[in-house]
């Protein structure tokens, strides 16, 4: 059993325009959770004393990844995020890293927005948004 | 690789010039999410929804003439002269994002011990482009150029210049090459006689390097944006 921080350890890939695998995670210091999701559905009739639930269908989550713009060319986020607005593509979490063994969260994901911020004062902001669609793998690398 | 910070970052909106009282810009390029679910899936499915981009600006109120205020009164439900642009570093080749926008709310608002603010709002018309810039703008006459732009390679499939006129007179060319030498003229826009914020649609091969030129002019005031597909 250990627990592990997150610097040096997480990983996260996603496909570009092109489908290939690139790891953005030197350009990411903010996720959401992202796991595994079920509706529950409300079976609750009127001789139970208290409500009743059966699982649904898996729910698709929302998942957004942020960080510092960067125009790195080829696999900055600028470059490879700017072109996914609107497609499905691979998108994988490894919490821990990508030892063989350590948990790997993956998907088909739908990129429903690229955004990025100026603030006076501060640093360029980027922000992607992605949604689930389909199964979510809950497996290893 | 770089990280930029936002002082390193220029805004121009329809042909005006607010970076002095601009405190936050964002764009946003989106394709929202549509549901198609059937009862035969085992999970929720979804398909993207066509681009529906958005454009905000936010700053200090400033009643200059070439500000965020004149901007608006200018601009407000318009769909001319309503390309706005974001440039992502200052010096020529870098990145910029650019696009037409319908101005729909422009409002000042003001606190207690605060300054009077400005707020804008933008519909995108087409999606938000991403392209480099061609300089922060310079007074210029007849007879002077950008510099040009090395792309690296050709391009076929034509692109879009959008470009901003802010004060001036005179001819515009955004021009190509093949070797960085020899440059010929792949849209112009003549008569410009004071301010415009226009896109010109682009098609078939962009050479590798690019550049605007004014061939002629009188203090004419201007920046630019290529994006080649």
């Amino acid at each position: 059993m250990a627990k592990y921080r997150v610097a040096g350890n997480t990983v996260v890939q996603v496909d570009n325009a092109a489908g290939t695998v690139v790891a953005l995670s030197a350009y990411i210091d903010s996720i959401s959770g992202l796991g595994k999701e079920v509706q529950s559905l409300d079976v609750t009739a009127f001789t139970d004393t208290a409500e009743r639930v059966v699982a649904g269908i898996e729910a698709s989550q929302e998942w957004t990844i942020s960080g510092g713009w960067d125009d790195a060319a080829t696999t900055g986020p600028d470059v490879v995020l700017s072109a996914l607005p609107g497609t499905i593509g691979t998108v994988a979490y490894y919490p821990k890293g990508t030892a063989a063994g350590s948990r790997k969260i993956s998907g088909e994901f739908l990129c429903t927005f690229y955004r990025v911020t100026g603030e006076v004062k501060g640093r360029i902001e980027y922000e992607a948004g992605f949604k689930l669609d389909g199964t979510i793998t809950i497996g290893t690398a | 690789m770089a990280k930029l910070l936002t002082r390193d970052t220029r805004v121009y909106i329809g042909g005006y010039d607010p970076g002095a009282s601009t405190t936050r810009w964002v764009f946003s390029l989106e394709a929202p999410a549509l549901d198609p679910t059937a009862i035969t899936d085992a999970a929720e499915r979804v398909a993207a929804d066509i681009r529906k981009d958005a454009f905000e600006w936010a700053g200090i109120f400033d009643d200059s003439a070439n500000d965020a205020d004149a901007a608006a009164v200018a601009m407000i439900g318009s769909s001319t002269n309503n390309v706005v642009s974001v440039f992502l570093g200052t010096a020529t080749g870098s990145l910029a994002y650019a696009g037409t926008a319908l101005m729909i709310t422009h409002r000042a608002l003001g606190s207690l011990g605060d300054m009077v603010r400005y707020e804008i709002g933008f519909a995108l018309d087409q999606a938000i482009e991403r392209g480099v810039h061609y300089g922060l703008p310079t007074a210029e006459s007849g007879g002077w150029d950008t510099g040009s732009v090395d792309n690296a390679v050709l391009t076929t499939g034509g692109g879009s210049w959008y470009l901003h006129i802010i004060s001036g007179s005179g001819t515009v060319g955004l021009q190509d090459s093949a070797d960085g030498t020899s440059f010929a003229n792949i849209g112009t826009i003549t008569g410009i006689t004071g301010k415009i914020a226009r896109k010109t649609a682009l098609t078939g091969t962009i050479r590798r390097y690019t550049r605007v030129d004014v061939s002629t002019g009188t203090s004419l005031l201007l920046t630019s944006v290529l994006v080649r597909s």
